[in-house]
Formats: C-alpha cells, sequence, structure tokens
C-alpha cells in the first residue's frame, strides 16, 4: 500500500526533528502536508444538457415554444486537495514558502429530460498540478496557537480536462468525447486558518481555502459519434480546434461518406475560460526544521 | 502607460513619509479615497459573438476578439475604517468600477460556390459595478513612518450595468444586403464576491496618510433578466424587442412566445417574451490603487 512509506517517513522525519531540536537551536524552516476538499461551489462551470425544441399552437403571427433543460450541480474546481510544501520564516509575523498541490475531481450526472425521453449522463475528470508561493502573515499569535492569512499565486504546470456525454433519444444515439489541452495558468488562493502546536517543532493546522484558478486551454480535441436510427446510420466528427486571442479562422474539413460518414474539421478560435474555483476546507502538519 | 503615472505618486508618498506612525495613538477612524485601475483581469469573461456564421470548408476570414475581459477598467472609490487595536481594522469601501468597453470582430469570406460574399461582425460590451465592500484588515508589518496590511472583505454588487451590442452585416452576390443590429441590456439582484489586498499605508503630513494596494477582485453574476432589442434589415425593416428571464434552477423549460406584426415587404416587429436557463459573468481583476486616508482622532 502506497501509505505505509509515506507513515514510515513521517515518522522517520519526526524523530529526526525531535532529535535534532533537543540541542536548542531555533527554527526558520519548516515542511508541511496536508489534504483537504473543495465542496463550495464558488462560481466554477458546470455544463447543461438541452432537449428539443417544441412548437406550440401557432395562431397567425403569434408563435410560442418550449425546451426543457438540465444541468450538473457541481461545478469545475470541485474535489479533493493534497499537497506538501515548505516555508521559511522571515520574522515573528511573515513567513515566505512554496507549495506543489495536486487537486483532483471526478462529477458523473444523469442528464434526464423526460420531455423528450432523452436520457444521458456526463462524466468528467479534472486535475491540476500546480505550484503555489506564497506569503503567510500571523494575524493573532497566542501561546499555542496562532491564526494566519496565506496568500498565493497559483502557478497551474498540468491541468487535465476531459469529458464525455452519452444521450440516447428513442433510436438515435450520441457518445460525444472532449478533452482540453493546456499550457501553464495562473490562479490565486487565500486562506485563513489556526495553527497549534502539540509537540515540539510539531503543529497541526486547519484553514478555510480559497482556491480560484481560470484556465484557458490552448487547443481542444473532440470526438463526436452519433449512431441514427438504430445503428443504421453513422456519423462521426473528429474535431481539432487550437485556441488563439486573435487570427484567421483557418477552417479546414474532409468528409468521408459510406455506411459510417467521417468528417474531420480544424479551426482556430477563441480560447474558452475554465473556472476551477471551490472554498474547502484543509488540514495538516508542520514540522519544524533545524535550520 | 497608467502604472508610470502610479509610481511617482507612491514615490512622493513614501519619501515624504515621517517617522511617527510606530510612535502614534491609534485614531478613532480613517477615512478614505482612492483611485485605481483593473490591470488584469485573469478569469474574466471575455466579449465574444453569440454565433459565427459562414465558416465552413474554404471560406477564409479572420477574428479578433478582446484581449481583457469584464473587469479591466478605472476604479474609484471611498471607505471608513475603524481600528480595534494596534493589528485588526474593520471597514466599509463603497467601490466604483467604470468598466472598460471590450470589443470584438470577425469577418468571413465563404467559398466562391456560395451565394454570399461575407459576413461581418462586430460586438462591444461596456459595463459597470458599485459595490459595498465590508473588511477586515490586519497589519502584518510595522515600521517608523509605515504599515503593510492584508485585507479581506466582500463585494456585495448592488448595482451592476452591462450592455451588450451584436452587429451583423451580410453581403451577397445579386441580394440585397442585410444586416442584423441588437443590443442586449443585462439586469441583476444583488451579487457577492471576494475581495483581498495586500498594501501598505504611509505618514505624509501630520493626519494625513497615503495609500497604495494591490487587490484581487473575483465576482461572479448571474443576470436575473435581459432586454434585447434592436432589427434586421434586409431592404425593409424588421423591428426586434424581446425580454428574457432567466430561469436560476438546476433544470427547467426554457419558454419562447412572440407576436409578429407586418409582413416582408413593409417591414414590422417581432415581440417576443422568453424564460431561459441562467448563465455566469464572471467580473474579475487584479486591481492596484492609491489614496489617501484621514486619521480622526
Amino acid at each position: 500500500m502506497r501509505s505505509k512509506p509515506i507513515i514510515l517517513s513521517i515518522v522517520l522525519l519526526f524523530l529526526f526533528v525531535q532529535h535534532s531540536f533537543s540541542q536548542g537551536k531555533s527554527s526558520k524552516i519548516s515542511i508541511n502536508i496536508y489534504g483537504g476538499y473543495g465542496f463550495l461551489n464558488a462560481s466554477g462551470d458546470y455544463f447543461t444538457t438541452t432537449g428539443d425544441t417544441h412548437s406550440g399552437a401557432n395562431n397567425g403571427n403569434q408563435s410560442n415554444s418550449t425546451t426543457a433543460f438540465t444541468r450538473t450541480k457541481k461545478a469545475l474546481g470541485n474535489g479533493a486537495h493534497v499537497g506538501l510544501g515548505i516555508s521559511y520564516a522571515l520574522n515573528n509575523f511573515m513567513s515566505i514558502g512554496i507549495d506543489a498541490d495536486y487537486l483532483t475531481g471526478k462529477k458523473n450526472a444523469s442528464q434526464n429530460i423526460p420531455a423528450d425521453t432523452l436520457t444521458g449522463s456526463f462524466n468528467s475528470s479534472h486535475s491540476v498540478l500546480s505550484i503555489i508561493p506564497n506569503v503567510s502573515f500571523k494575524l493573532l499569535n497566542k501561546s499555542k496557537y496562532h491564526v494566519y492569512n496565506t496568500i498565493g499565486i497559483i502557478t497551474a504546470v498540468q491541468t487535465k480536462f476531459d469529458y464525455t456525454y452519452n444521450g440516447q433519444q428513442a433510436a438515435n444515439q450520441v457518445t460525444d468525447s472532449y478533452k482540453y489541452h493546456y499550457g501553464s495558468n495562473t490562479g490565486f488562493k487565500d486562506a485563513l486558518g489556526v495553527q497549534i502546536d502539540v509537540a515540539r517543532n510539531i503543529q497541526v493546522f486547519a484553514e478555510l481555502s480559497g482556491y480560484f484558478l481560470s484556465a484557458k486551454p490552448t487547443s481542444l480535441s473532440a470526438v463526436l459519434n452519433q449512431s441514427l436510427d438504430g445503428g443504421n446510420a453513422m456519423q462521426v466528427v473528429n474535431l481539432n480546434v487550437s485556441y488563439k486571442n486573435s487570427g484567421s479562422f483557418n477552417y479546414q474539413q474532409s468528409t468521408t461518406d459510406g455506411h459510417v460518414a467521417v468528417t474531420n474539421a480544424s479551426y482556430n478560435d477563441q480560447a474558452p475560460t475554465h473556472h476551477f474555483y471551490s472554498i474547502g476546507l484543509n488540514a495538516g502538519v508542520r514540522i519544524n526544521l533545524p535550520y | 502607460m497608467k502604472i508610470k503615472k502610479i509610481l511617482p505618486i507612491i514615490l512622493l508618498g513614501a519619501l515624504t513619509a515621517d517617522a511617527s506612525l510606530a510612535q502614534e495613538k491609534q485614531p478613532l477612524f480613517y477615512l478614505k479615497v482612492y483611485a485605481g485601475d483593473g490591470l488584469l483581469t485573469p478569469g474574466a469573461d471575455g466579449l465574444r459573438p453569440g454565433s459565427v456564421f459562414g465558416i465552413e470548408n474554404g471560406s477564409t476570414g479572420t477574428y479578433s476578439y478582446s484581449k481583457k475581459g469584464l473587469g479591466a477598467g478605472f476604479i474609484n472609490g471611498l471607505g471608513i475604517e475603524k481600528p480595534l487595536g494596534k493589528t485588526f481594522s474593520v471597514g466599509l469601501d463603497i467601490n466604483f468600477l467604470h468598466g472598460k468597453t471590450l470589443r470584438s470582430n470577425y469577418s468571413v469570406y465563404p467559398p466562391p460556390t456560395e451565394k454570399i460574399n461575407s459576413i461581418s461582425y462586430t460586438g462591444s460590451s461596456s459595463y459597470s459595478v458599485t459595490a459595498f465592500v465590508p473588511n477586515i484588515s490586519a497589519n502584518i508589518f510595522q515600521k517608523h513612518g509605515y504599515a503593510i496590511y492584508t485585507r479581506l472583505g466582500v463585494i456585495i454588487a448592488t448595482k451592476i450595468t452591462n450592455l451588450n451590442t451584436e452587429r451583423y452585416d451580410i453581403e451577397g452576390s445579386g441580394t440585397t444586403p442585410l444586416t442584423e443590429s441588437l443590443d442586449q441590456v443585462n439586469k441583476y439582484d444583488v451579487e457577492t464576491g471576494l475581495n483581498t489586498a495586500i498594501g501598505a499605508r504611509f505618514n505624509i503630513y501630520g493626519p494625513l496618510k497615503g495609500t497604495v494596494e494591490i487587490s484581487d477582485n473575483i465576482l461572479s453574476v448571474s443576470p436575473k433578466s435581459s432586454h434585447q432589442y434592436g432589427f434586421i434589415s434586409e431592404g425593409y425593416d424588421v423591428l426586434i424587442d424581446d425580454n428574457i428571464t432567466y430561469i436560476k434552477s438546476n433544470s427547467g423549460v426554457s419558454t419562447s412566445n412572440s407576436a409578429a406584426t407586418g409582413n416582408n415587404i413593409g417591414g414590422g416587429s417581432i415581440t417576443a417574451i422568453d424564460t431561459k436557463p441562467s448563465f455566469q459573468q464572471h467580473i474579475n481583476n487584479v486591481a492596484v490603487t492609491v489614496g489617501v486616508a484621514f486619521a480622526i482622532k
């Protein structure tokens, strides 16, 4: 099991720290490990499915229509965080540090529109590996604990977001898969927490943490499959989109007809912004090193 | 560049700072005014067209969409701050964001086999936000003549304006040019967001202090309704007037009810009342502001 070497390492580090500090050294450097969960949707992105448009009775120049819709309840950014970091105390009030943070989340949602007998499912997964340089300030300092505020710049070095949508209506079925590709993106983290001394040179902390990463993808690869009339006709669209803020559309398309009609299309477009936003709780342990 | 205008003010403030702040008794409260600019707009929504028409195999064309997002623009405000001791203080700011108008455009030229020669789009989005920001600040570093602080606040946006315009011009060979011009005014309830800042306050003269701040503002809003109006012209004008109410629940049924008058020869009008799923707009910025604070003893 993976956790065994981690636990062993922590115990060894604990013993090392206790031994080193037995000689009365003061410490400016500390390391921390933490875990947590971003559970509040702070305006992250969600996914909406719409059904067919039903036209009502048209009376002369009057017309009306209805369209049912449903969308996922949880948004991009919800998920578990694990991380580790190192910090350096500049003085009694302020320290600077750098964390490596890993966010991972999955969303599964059924998408049913009974009026259209449209049933479907939306499955997405996302993860962000980020480096977060940060600065912490002690807001309230007591003998056994202190309250702090940490402000960090999220530098996402590896971002993944892909989703699939499977939908069925009568004898027609769609299976779409989307995979976004990202470069480096930056965001903002702010945490308000409390750190408590539990042993000499060892503290535990818990914090309310806001994680706000807005990521613009560099490209999109999508495969859109459509099976019509119980499989009597198939359509496949392979889509490649390069994201640029300005330039030429450079639209190119080739189509192969047959029982399976295959269309390959590529073009340039403006990048969407994906909001990995959440507010959650983190908790962890901090160990002072003898340096 | 705006930062060049701000820097001399900061330097002037720093040079005139005296060494009395650390020894001063905390004032009863501060009154302050400030101004600055939303220089960066991370995660904010840009302006893109509702539709890109005419893209097909063999099309050529160019586009240029807004580089900055909602949140860019001039900022000013005023506030009051009450010190609660040497470290903490609570305050209330009234903040005005005068949004910089976003602009986007594209041109598409379909292949010669099509009857349409060109399709062009120009769009703009102008906006403003008036917000109350109750906040709590903590001095994290105090020296002779200046103090560095962090602030955490809740943005309570009480007045948001947003006007979006879009115009499409379609020209074909042997056909009358078609123009569609639509304006959309979005209306909002009170919306909330997050404000964090790090700043410095330094003495200028007596009770007069200077402030400089870098703040991060995250405000996500969802219109409650829109009014869309304009015309479609193809040798004759058809006026469009559409009132849209947004459904904020996770599922529901959109409705559209419209009535048309006139005909294809003499023009006419289309009046509609719609309900649609709600959508989000992200008004974010990283702002730099400078100001003055007056200490009331």
